[in-house]
């Protein structure tokens, strides 16, 4: 457990300041906002659970509303994403289920896994975010075009990180 | 080394003229408004009506469905909460909190901004929003179906509004469409301000707003 906590803490921050520093303030356009930060969560070890997965969740969320001026967004909808984040990983969980010790990443449970985990919960991340943000039904489709076009840029980001620093695809 | 000098130097001329013309404008016929038409004790027989603060956007997002705007003028540059914020080419926002040496500012670029603009050519008022598409196209809404009016047409800002002066460009139509009851048309503006290049703006300090919007009030009240 000690071995997973700082490797954790380290993410935290690296993903905080890539998100402020970086990602806050590349403007594309209207359609795409990419939000990287939630890679902390989706990468939170497996024994991460319950009350503690919440509270780091909304601790991130907080940091992020801090820094973009946006009042609880971030964290409501990174609170929303940790609490269906066990459901997730029962919904595709592998033949076997899963290895206690493991983390969720591409190296240990493979692309194809991953790319489904990494989809469902930054999609729901981002259907709170944007909606919220919104906080109108009558741009639903506009909406809706934001957050999928945006999750896909997200979810590939975050597989082409992975690919480039982790450890190589087990085979 | 003169010249490279004076490109250095470019910044500090750039604030001193973006001064230099908040005093201009403050100076500008619109700014001021007649005093009583009768002639009696006044003795000046304009009130200025407008003063300018120049300020520079330090930095903002475009690209959100709420963007916001950072000036480096605060309290201390004599900004208060719900002041307008201009260019010589649009509306750009509304001070939402101010701090000593900053202020932020709700853009124009935001869910819920309204200006009440009008067609310069016919005075027709509208109100323009922004859709959330793009930072440069923005929607008017409310023209009534029998106004004549052609693409192109200048869009300003109305006299309704007491936190936009009257009379600042804001852009033109660019295409129009009727409205889902068929008795207004729905059109797309093309703003003439680049959001994503501001750099120098004036914040609005309307001297009577207060006296403004209390009568509105009163009147509301009494209905």
């Amino acid at each position: 457990m000690n071995d997973k906590i700082i490797p954790s803490v380290i993410r935290f921050f690296l993903f905080a300041a890539l998100q402020v520093i970086v990602f806050n303030n590349l403007q594309l356009n209207t359609y795409i906002n990419i939000f990287i930060y939630t890679g902390f969560i989706l990468l939170l070890p497996f024994e991460i659970q319950g009350g503690l997965l919440l509270v780091v969740s909304f601790l991130m969320g907080l940091l992020m509303d801090v820094f973009a001026n946006t009042g609880g967004l971030h964290a409501a909808a990174c609170t929303f994403m940790a609490f269906c984040r066990p459901g997730v990983l029962r919904f595709i969980s592998p033949r076997d289920g899963y290895d206690s010790a493991g983390s969720p990443t591409i190296s240990s449970m493979g692309i194809g896994w991953f790319v489904t985990y990494a989809f469902l919960l930054v999609f729901l991340h981002n259907l709170v975010c944007f909606f919220l943000e919104a906080f109108r039904l009558s741009e639903f489709f506009f909406t809706m075009a934001k957050i999928i076009l945006t999750t896909f840029v997200t979810v590939l980001l975050l597989i082409a990180a992975q690919l480039l620093t982790g450890k190589p695809m087990k085979s | 080394m003169d010249s490279f000098k004076g490109y250095l130097g470019l910044k500090d001329a750039n604030r001193k003229l973006a001064e230099e013309n908040a005093y201009l404008r403050s100076l500008l016929p619109s700014s001021y408004i007649m005093n009583a038409p009768q002639l009696n004790v006044s003795d000046t027989m304009r009130h200025q009506q407008y003063s300018f603060i120049p300020a520079r956007v330090i930095s903002g997002t475009f690209f959100r469905r709420t963007n916001y705007l950072l000036l480096d003028k605060g309290t201390d540059g004599g900004i208060k909460p719900e002041m307008g914020v201009i260019t010589a080419k649009g509306a750009v926002g509304i001070v939402k909190d101010v701090s000593k040496h900053y202020c932020s500012v709700m853009s124009f670029l935001h869910k819920d901004s309204r200006v009440s603009a009008r067609i310069k050519k016919n005075s027709y008022i509208g109100s323009l929003t922004w859709d959330g598409h793009h930072p440069l196209y923005a929607t008017l809404s409310d023209i009534p179906k029998h106004v004549v009016f052609a693409r192109g047409d200048t869009i300003e800002t109305s006299s309704y509004s007491s936190v936009y002066p009257e009379g600042i460009p804001l852009g033109t139509i660019e295409e129009t469409q009727l409205d889902k009851g068929g008795n207004f048309f729905i059109m797309k503006v093309k703003l003439l301000e680049d959001f994503q290049k501001l750099s120098y703006v004036y914040v609005v300090n309307y001297l009577f707003k207060e006296e403004r919007n209390k009568l509105e009030k009163e009147s509301v009240n009494e209905r």
